[in-house]
């Protein structure tokens, strides 16, 4: 959970053209409190002193140490001065982290360096640095005062475009480090291939690279493909063709017919080619930028600013950068830890103090940590879309585990590697069902279904033996029954909490009748009675195309188990009429959603499964038969398992 | 054109041959680094004596430094112009005295003055400049007439005694230094034609200079004893003043580029594709800078293959730096104080320099050795200011001339003595030229070849104080004359 403070600092005028003084008046504002007025305590000659410490030139260590202190400090000096910011703080502090939004409109006060604040008087940890403490975590996002939030979906299913650049000067980037940090970071979401180039193709389906970019490439491939993520990695150089010849950081990209030649590219300008023809709210979530200055205000005289304020200013929504020089063992640390991170579905704020909390251990010998700066515009309801994505994302590396262990890897030689992620994963899926209970319902529907899939697998192959593995904990320990009566305690618990989720009370019938062999009819009949209420107004809401599917797939489902309820008793004649009736269900799936559909793909894969949970007797066999039949007749038609579906 | 072994029969013969380089002549008034006008004069007046003998000097590059001086790029025709109408003026007595040297070389029968393009006095070879250049060392026609122009980048070729010479000043296998012949020759055509002279594409050298050197050298003169210019130069300057050098960095990215330009001639000057530069500009064996699908396959080979291996991306980083244009300013990182940083970076300087004792084969012997052709017995380059003697891998021997202005010694050894090398921190820090004198050297080499009864003799000698020469020991050689013998080897 994250607890949201905001700062807002602002001064009359506008943006630009104003140095820092200890002369200006500014007014601050801080949750409900009254508005405050403060002065800052230095003078722009100091800063721009201090900061100049920081580019790596004056060969001095310690002169960096005293420049960041003296830097935290003021800024230390500046937050202290608002004493709605502390009691904020102070009462915020309930959450895992504390966001803290700083929200900007003078140019001056964005080229201040916040992320070196030192944690001011009464705020626990008073004098340590305030981004890097792990007991009172606070994470900090600019704002720019005029930007709104955009229409914006965290992305659930990432695609990420690479932008790679050294041109001209010969500069080299450590792109290969890059592509192994992204490499890392999809891998648990990458379906396997057992031949490498396969593999290769495979990870191209998540990752686009250019890896000498021009911004006419950039905005090429963002014309072809919704990116959610834009990685990019070139380097950051100072640009004087500004207007009064002030100076302005850019990212260095390639140019020219051949690309051999170089090009200054502002953050204006590389939105425009990131969103080529997008409206607002579309084109990507994120965009990280392992560039030296690429969050460096640079001049505060002329309007416009950093690469990174232009992008959020722009519309992006998520826009990490670095307000300093930035080294290649930082920024190789920077994108490895972020993106593992983002994609793994973490909160991007907890991502965002882990990164900089990694670089302040890992590079000790620098202050990459403090070059990290973050301008965020996030929506209201950024905490929903978070918990969406964060299910999504484990659902798709549970399932990506699982189709692992299905695969030839799984009995040649890496058992052990994929059962323990495949558990991880597992085990992920129910420590946040427990976290997150708003998501508990589609997260226990997600768990019972791979235990089913594994009851399948254990089928197919041969499997441990219940007592075999004791050793080891998690779902691939389980043998086959065991793994049904998983699946089929997770269904009663989603009908438990969720009675109006009605497919749950279908599968826990059925895992019922298959594991005792025995029909619970109060259930079934409950079952069938919702399934019809369900698919009447599922009817009635033709547009629902998805809620009727739902329906006949609870029917068709019912129906085949109808034969063995107590006045049937599994008869012929019961087991032919229920075979019709599933028929007939699935006959209206496949008209209403079409062929290629998720619903259709799962109906039938359900019927399959059902042919096994017959019972071992004479009227099971022929119903078993039956529906093995029945299974088979579509899988004989055109219904295909789309490829999309692997992957859900 | 004639084939090899008749263009022997064109090019000049003599009996006794000097080779000196890397003169330097000129730079900013009290800040010249060619101190030995006196001696100069007296040495070639010493080969100006009517003995019957065929008397060549070759000034093998170097000669004139157009880049020391004040100016705004690196290539200046029309102040290189200027300067030399200066020189020659009133006011510059020393080099006067050597002007009036040559002047007297030339106006005697049996001389021959050659003189070779170098990279620091590239505007010699524009028409007018050689012109005026001419004039200043030739009181007639005849005098003209005993002149060699070996201004194209080519090198002087000459025999003695038989035995083939080369004299090349160097640059052409330093891809730091190279300069382009076909450059030369499109500005020297403009010069003549009146034709819009184009952008002049300097080497990263000229540029260190030009760009960085120069604006340092009131501060601390003994950036001047820093020659050739090699790429460690810039990390010994960053060690000094980072902030300062730091500031002029973004004038080192086209050094950089061009560096990576003068690799690529090199390579096609090694190649024999000297008449192929537009080939070797376009760098046709570097990877397209627009990538293939196929880059990006490869990216993600690599990749896959470090994820199986467990590696991290870290481990994947090759060198340090930042994601800026101060990629270069690292040492301090890795917890060098300046000084000591100071010191790292002169080892290195050396390094690439190569030993002072005279018989280190080098980075430029071996390209030359490996350039020039076995018919050539006798291989005479400048450029580095470390005199050689070398013998050729195959056949034949290499001399280099060394240098005649002022050279820092800095031996590994000495470098490597903290206390020592203490004392010359604090004679740089002081910015007093005087203070350095303790570590230089102020040899003047000359590469003497000889017919000496049946032999031809090569020998490197020293120009003492009073314009008289030593030899230097263990560097003679002896090789048959094949002229007197009847053109047998």
């Amino acid at each position: 959970m994250t607890d949201k403070v905001t700062l807002e600092l602002l001064r009359h005028g506008p943006s630009h053209n104003q140095l820092l003084s200890p002369l200006t008046p500014y007014l601050a504002l801080c949750g409900n409190h009254d508005a405050q007025s403060f002065q800052l305590p230095l003078e722009h000659i100091e800063f721009n002193e201090l900061v100049e410490k920081l580019d790596y030139r004056e060969g001095d260590p310690a002169a960096v140490h005293s420049a960041i202190e003296r830097l935290g400090a003021h800024i230390q000096r500046i937050l202290g001065s608002i004493p709605s910011l502390a009691t904020e703080l102070s009462s915020a502090q309930h959450g895992d982290i504390v966001h803290l939004r700083l929200v900007l409109s003078a140019s001056e006060l964005a080229a201040l360096p916040f992320e070196l604040a030192q944690t001011p008087a009464g705020y626990p940890g008073e004098g340590q640095s305030l981004l890097l403490s792990n007991d009172n975590p606070v994470v900090l996002t600019r704002e720019a005062r005029r930007v709104v939030p955009p229409p914006m979906k965290w992305p659930t299913r990432p695609k990420i475009l690479l932008v790679a650049a050294s041109p001209g000067d010969g500069l080299p980037v450590p792109l290969d480090a890059h592509v192994l940090a992204l490499r890392r970071a999809l891998d648990p979401f990458i379906g396997w291939r057992e031949e490498p180039k396969a593999r290769i193709e495979e990870i191209k389906r998540h990752v686009t690279i250019l890896p000498r970019a021009t911004l006419a490439q950039i905005e090429e491939a963002c014309a072809e493909e919704n990116f959610t993520h834009v990685h990019v990695l070139c380097h950051g150089r100072e640009d004087k063709a500004t207007r009064g010849r002030e100076t302005r950081h850019r990212l260095a990209l390639h140019a020219g017919r051949d690309g051999r030649e170089i090009e200054l590219v502002n953050g204006a300008r590389f939105e425009a080619a990131l969103r080529p023809g997008k409206k607002r709210g579309e084109g990507p979530a994120v965009v990280t930028l392992a560039s030296c200055d690429s969050g460096n205000e640079g001049s505060v005289i002329v309007p416009g600013g950093s690469v990174a304020h232009e992008l959020h200013e722009a519309g992006i929504p998520f826009v990490v950068a670095s307000q300093f020089p930035f080294t290649f063992k930082g920024s190789a640390i920077f994108v490895d830890r972020l993106y593992a991170g983002l994609l793994g579905g973490t909160d991007p704020r907890r991502v965002v103090l882990d990164v900089r909390r990694a670089l302040f251990a890992e590079c000790g010998d620098t202050h990459d940590w403090a070059s990290l700066i973050v301008y965020a515009s996030l929506p209201p309801d950024i905490e929903r879309q978070l918990s969406v994505s964060r299910v999504a994302r484990a659902r798709q590396a549970l399932d990506v585990a699982l189709k692992r262990c299905q695969s030839k890897s799984y009995d040649d030689r890496d058992r052990d590697q994929l059962e323990k992620r495949l558990d991880h994963a597992f085990e992920r899926m129910e420590r946040m069902a427990r976290e997150q209970p708003e998501d508990a319902c589609a997260l226990l529907g997600v768990q019972a279904s791979v235990a089913l899939r594994w009851a399948d697998k254990c089928r197919a192959k041969e499997m441990p033996m219940p007592g075999q593995g004791e050793d080891k904990r998690g779902i691939t320990h389980l043998s086959k029954l065991q793994a049904l009566k998983l699946a089929r305690e997770k269904y009663r618990a989603i009908f438990a909490d969720y009675p109006t989720e009605i497919w749950a009370l279908v599968q826990e019938v059925a895992l019922g009748f298959c594991l005792e062999h025995k029909l619970d009819a109060d259930g079934w009949i409950t079952a069938s009675r919702l399934a019809h209420i369900a698919l009447e107004r599922a009817k009635a809401h033709p547009a629902d195309r998805e809620a009727l599917g739902a329906a006949h797939d609870d029917l068709a489902q019912l129906a085949l188990l109808s034969p063995f309820l107590p006045e049937h008793h599994g008869s012929r004649r019961a087991i032919a009429q229920a075979i019709g009736q599933a028929r007939a269900h699935v006959d209206a799936i496949l008209k209403s959603l079409g062929t290629g559909s998720f619903q259709a793909f799962s109906t039938i894969r359900q019927i399959g499964r059902m042919a096994s949970w017959m019972p071992e007797s004479a009227h099971g066999q022929e119903a078993m038969d039956k529906i093995k039949i029945l299974a088979e007749s579509f899988r004989g038609s055109d219904v295909g398992v789309p490829s999309a579906w692997l992957e859900r | 054109m004639p084939q090899r072994s008749e263009m022997i029969r064109y090019e000049d013969c003599f009996d006794e041959l000097y080779v000196v380089s890397d003169l330097h002549w000129g730079g900013m008034p009290g800040r010249r680094i060619f101190r030995s006008a006196v001696q100069f004069k007296t040495f070639v007046e010493g080969l100006s004596g009517a003995d019957g003998k065929r008397v060549g000097l070759v000034l093998n590059g170097d000669i004139v430094d157009f880049l020391a001086d004040e100016r705004e790029s690196c290539f200046e025709p029309a102040r290189a112009l200027q300067k030399l109408e200066e020189w020659l003026g009133d006011g510059e007595e020393e080099l006067n005295l050597v002007f009036e040297a040559l002047r007297k070389l030339t106006s005697t029968p049996g001389r021959t003055l050659a003189l070779v393009l170098g990279n620091h006095d590239v505007e010699l070879a524009m028409p007018d400049v050689s012109e005026r250049f001419l004039r200043a060392i030739c009181e007639n026609d005849a005098a003209r007439g005993r002149v060699r122009l070996a201004l194209d980048g080519t090198g002087y070729s000459c025999t003695v005694g038989g035995r083939r010479v080369f004299c090349t000043h160097g640059n052409d296998v330093d891809a730091f230094n190279y300069v382009d012949p076909s450059d030369v020759r499109r500005h020297a055509v403009a010069r003549k034609s009146g034709a819009e002279m184009g952008p002049w594409t300097p080497n990263a050298g000229s540029l260190l200079v030009v760009e960085i050197m120069n604006a340092f050298k009131e501060r601390w003169p003994f950036v001047d004893l820093l020659k050739p210019e090699v790429e460690s130069v810039v990390p010994i300057l960053l060690s000094l003043d980072p902030k300062g050098v730091g500031d002029r960095l973004d004038r080192v990215a086209p050094l950089l580029r061009n560096l990576v330009k003068g690799y690529f001639k090199v390579e096609a000057h090694k190649m024999g594709l000297l008449g192929g530069e537009a080939e070797a500009e376009e760098g046709p064996r570097r990877a397209p800078a627009v990538t293939s699908a196929d880059d990006v396959d490869t990216l993600l080979r690599r990749a896959e293959l470090a994820f199986e291996e467990d590696r991290t991306p870290v481990d994947l980083l090759t060198e340090e730096g930042t994601l800026g244009p101060f990629a270069v300013v690292w040492d301090w990182i890795r917890g060098r104080k300046p000084r000591e940083s100071l010191r790292t970076t002169f080892l290195e300087w050396e390094e690439k320099r190569g030993s002072m004792e005279i018989g280190h084969e080098d980075d430029q012997f071996k390209a030359l050795d490996a350039a020039v052709g076995e018919n050539v017995h006798f291989l005479i380059a400048g450029h580095t200011h470390l005199r050689r003697f070398n013998k050729r891998r195959k056949s034949g021997y290499y001399f280099n001339s060394g240098s005649w202005i002022r050279l820092i010694k800095l031996e590994r050894t000495f470098l490597e003595d903290e206390r020592k090398f203490r004392g010359l921190l604090d004679a740089i820090e002081s910015g007093d030229d005087e203070a350095l004198d303790e570590y230089v050297a102020n040899e003047r080499t000359v590469v003497k070849l000889s017919i000496e009864g049946r032999e031809v003799h090569g020998q490197l000698l020293d120009v003492k104080d009073d314009g008289s020469c030593s030899a230097v020991e263990n560097t003679l050689v002896r090789m048959d004359d094949v002229a007197a013998q009847g053109g047998k080897q």
